[in-house]
């Protein structure tokens, strides 16, 4: 053994190796899958939403988080379209603003969401000169 | 020139004093927006709780009381928030005079170690506000018959103004998805408000500022925050902010910014319509 430095040499990385593997082995980075993403609780779905004038408006608009969905005026009082949203356990709320010529006497507005042709949500509002109010649309409970 | 300038400013402004039909003590910032909205220059409007003072921790001075006294009319906001009413209304030798501005519209009902007490915060919804501006309208014209045309047509363009408040509110709030509606506060004083606009509260310290949070009622807040996934937490004005920060720290939500929880300030709220603004603007940023 004396005169093979070499022998000494490869007995010592050996032994390193003997040890050092299951070191290694036990504290190694280990690549494990990140965690799927869970998917939105409520899936964004086409909606239809009507709305509806007894007297037509000089001015109307229907908004969805601060984004126009419809908008319109007089001589027209039916606005109707099409539009994608996703409900969660909260509701969404639509917010619908409308203006009436001077003089015009309190009037109504009608609006009517629905989702594969069945009602979802409708709501009446009653108004003089102006309307600025806000509809919640759920899911309904079990 | 400049002297000139300032007797004769100093004379207009006398002589608007001196023109005022009736002299009104109010007892909370928001009734002063109030009374001086509808009384205009028929009414001097003595200011007794100015803005920044906490009305939860206020107690009138001698001077006060003596102001108070000689006033035609005092505005309180009621629902138990001046609670030493009882004592000032002997020293004005009874009540007679005092406008309960709350009693127009019913009282939230919160659960405060195991008792209902009643949320004193009203001004927070505008609607409440449309309804006391009647009550002071109505009490400013049975003591003042003389200026009833005034005070009507006062009330009914602070009434519009307000309709217009109203409509921006509910424009601003809808864009803010109503998931994100969490609002994590001081104290418990916006309840009206979420009750309006469909927040869920979660409020450090009870329905007075007075009140202490207990470190198990700041762990449970902290794990609500964290579960709830509240984007951020406001401080109120009038408050130490260091329990706010404190809770950020803890549970990564980033401070959204300062409310005026209890009344009018000198910043950014110096009118009830100006206040409302900055509040939701500043919730609805912070929480977007």
């Amino acid at each position: 053994m004396e005169g093979r430095p070499w022998l000494r040499i490869l007995l010592i990385v050996l032994g390193f190796s003997l040890v050092g593997w299951p070191v290694w082995s036990v504290t190694r980075y280990a690549s494990v899958p990140s965690p799927v993403k869970p998917a939105s609780d409520a899936p964004a779905e086409p909606l239809r939403v009507q709305v509806t004038f007894a007297s037509p408006p000089a001015s109307f608009e229907l908004d969805y988080l601060g984004k126009p969905l419809l908008s319109g005026h007089a001589p027209d009082r039916e606005f109707s379209g099409d539009w994608k949203a996703a409900i969660p356990k909260e509701g969404v709320e639509l917010f619908v603003a409308a203006k009436w010529p001077p003089g015009t006497p309190t009037t109504a507005v009608r609006v009517t969401l629905t989702r594969d042709g069945n009602p979802l949500a409708e709501q009446t509002f009653w108004a003089e000169d102006s309307l600025a109010e806000t509809m919640t649309v759920r899911e309904a409970q079990p | 020139m400049k002297i000139l300038i300032t007797i004769l400013a100093l004379s207009m402004i006398s002589s608007a004093v001196a023109r005022a039909d009736l002299t009104v003590a109010s007892l909370s910032t928001i009734t002063t927006d109030i009374a001086k909205n509808v009384g205009g220059d028929k009414v001097k409007v003595i200011p007794v709780i100015k803005p920044g003072i906490d009305p939860h921790e206020f107690q009138p001075t001698p001077d006060d009381v003596k102001q108070i006294v000689t006033a035609d009319l005092v505005l309180i906001t009621g629902k138990h928030l001046e609670g030493y009413l009882t004592k000032l209304e002997e020293s004005a030798g009874g009540a007679g005079k005092f406008v309960d501005t709350g009693a127009a519209f019913p009282s939230l009902k919160l659960e405060e170690d195991g008792k209902l007490v009643e949320d004193p915060h009203w001004w927070h919804s505008i609607d409440n506000v449309k309804k006391a501006t009647l009550v002071v309208e109505k009490r400013f014209i049975e003591a003042d018959p003389a200026n009833k045309a005034t005070y009507e047509k006062n009330a009914a363009a602070y009434i519009a103004a307000l309709k217009d408040l109203e409509a921006w509110a509910k424009r601003e709030v809808a864009t803010l998805p109503r998931e994100k509606r969490k609002l994590v506060t001081t104290h418990d004083a916006f309840q009206y408000f979420a009750r309006d606009f469909g927040f869920k509260i979660y409020a450090i310290e009870g329905v007075s500022t007075e009140d202490e949070p207990s470190s198990k009622k700041i762990t449970d807040l902290i794990n609500t925050i964290k579960s709830e996934g509240v984007k951020a937490v406001f401080f109120e004005s009038i408050e130490n902010p260091k329990v706010v920060a404190e809770i950020t720290k803890e549970t990564g939500a980033k401070v959204g910014g300062e409310l005026y929880a209890d009344g009018l300030g000198d910043k950014e709220a110096k009118t009830y319509p100006v206040m409302v603004r900055y509040n939701i603007t500043t919730i609805v940023d912070g929480l977007k």
